[in-house]
């Protein structure tokens, strides 16, 4: 049976999305220039949109990736917050679920 | 070499004038006014003597007409009409409300059409070249505190419009009358005794409304630009002690973009200028109760306590 998106959590950016971006320290705004909206982004958000520089990747590796890049330990509170974070970028229209094969 | 200004017209040569269209320079822009109707030319003659007159041949950004009224509503006291060049009614207003309606008609020309400006609605005064932004929320007193300083040793750049023309940031002045409202009114009468007002504007959609005329020397600099050195978000509050807190840039970002007119229209690039704007200024919010206040800590943070 074929499973939605939710229950194969691969993820990439936003391939349409062209984002012009402003630093102040951690707090991040990205101008998507395909959609005209202007976001604003915390680091968590940022370290996802680098963890899928390179290609689509699973909850599970984003979760690797981002504790690798702050020297963290696993738990489920981050876990949960990835996902969170991921969805609201996927409404945004930065990540896109990957279709399941 | 200065240009002619409206006053060297005699009321009876501008109500000529007017007929035809007359164009009317406010800083970068040319206005185009038409109107048989002498109320038209008594508004100007009263208010607007000292701004300067553009060639007849000039490019206007923008035409407002007065249009014209029969025997019978001019007697019924119908409201008066303004429309923009397409002849299709802008605004309706009663004859004493004349000025109000025009400036805002000035406005909404600017508004919607002056796209190669980043514009924000903000309070722009200049001193020593440098410019102090003051943007704000409709009460938050930037029309009130600007009308002070500009008597205070700072120049109007413009009440309403920060116009940002380009990526070095350079703003072009606007100094138009400054609508004051409500309380504002008799409190810049009783502080600024030379200051020139036009005529109390009862009902409008913002109370009570009285505009006052920029100083005569920040009229004849409309042509000096300034760069953008502070942003300051003022917030009047009778309760309150005076207070200044640094703003976090991304915060100041936040704002400016909200505060813009066109930041949608302009996309990336409003999102690039106004990300170097933040990037030269300092961001400040300042909370104050009286004039005198806000002013010595504007003085503080600016360094300057010239008066003039």
């Amino acid at each position: 049976m074929r499973q939605s998106p939710a229950h194969d959590p691969r993820w990439r950016a936003d391939p349409a999305a062209e984002l012009v971006w402003q630093r102040w320290e951690e707090a991040y705004f990205a101008f998507d220039i395909r959609s005209g909206q202007t976001h604003f982004l915390n680091q968590a958000a940022v370290s996802v949109l680098a963890a899928l520089a390179s290609g689509p990747q699973s909850l599970a590796a984003i979760e690797d990736a981002l504790l690798r890049a702050h020297g963290a330990e696993p738990d489920s509170a981050t876990r949960e917050a990835i996902a969170d974070t991921l969805r609201v970028m996927s409404s945004l229209g930065l990540v896109e679920p990957m279709p399941s094969r | 070499m200065p240009m002619p200004t409206l006053k060297r017209l005699a009321l009876n040569e501008l109500h000529a004038r007017c007929a035809d269209g007359l164009n009317l320079r406010l800083g970068p822009f040319v206005m185009r006014l038409v109107g048989r109707d002498r109320r038209l030319a008594q508004c100007l003659y009263d208010y607007y003597p000292d701004y300067p007159l553009a060639p007849d041949d000039s490019f206007a950004d923008g035409e407002i007409r007065l249009l014209g009224q029969s025997l019978v509503a001019r007697v019924l006291r119908r409201p008066l009409c303004l429309g923009l060049e397409d002849g299709v009614p802008f605004t309706e207003c009663a004859p004493g409300a004349l000025l109000a309606h025009l400036e805002w008609a000035i406005n909404w020309c600017v508004a919607s059409r002056a796209h190669h400006y980043l514009m924000l609605h903000a309070a722009v005064i200049e001193r020593n070249g440098h410019a102090l932004l003051l943007p704000g929320q409709p009460g938050a007193g930037k029309s009130t505190l600007c009308a002070w300083l500009i008597h205070r040793g700072w120049r109007l750049l413009s009440d309403e419009f920060t116009l940002i023309r380009d990526c070095e940031l350079t703003i072009d002045p606007l100094p138009r009358l400054i609508p004051l409202k409500n309380e504002s009114i008799a409190l810049i009468r009783e502080q600024v005794p030379a200051a020139t007002f036009g005529p109390s504007i009862p009902g409008t959609r913002k109370g009570t409304v009285s505009h006052l005329s920029p100083p005569l020397d920040h009229l004849r600099r409309m042509a000096q630009t300034a760069r953008p050195r502070w942003v300051v978000f003022p917030q009047y509050d009778a309760d309150a002690s005076a207070e200044f807190s640094a703003l976090h840039p991304a915060e100041c970002f936040s704002q400016l973009t909200q505060n813009a007119f066109n930041y949608t229209v302009l996309g990336r690039e409003a999102f690039e200028r106004a990300g170097a704007l933040t990037d030269a200024v300092d961001a400040w919010r300042l909370r104050y109760r009286n004039l005198q206040q806000a002013e010595a800590l504007l003085n503080a943070l600016t360094g300057g306590s010239q008066t003039c």
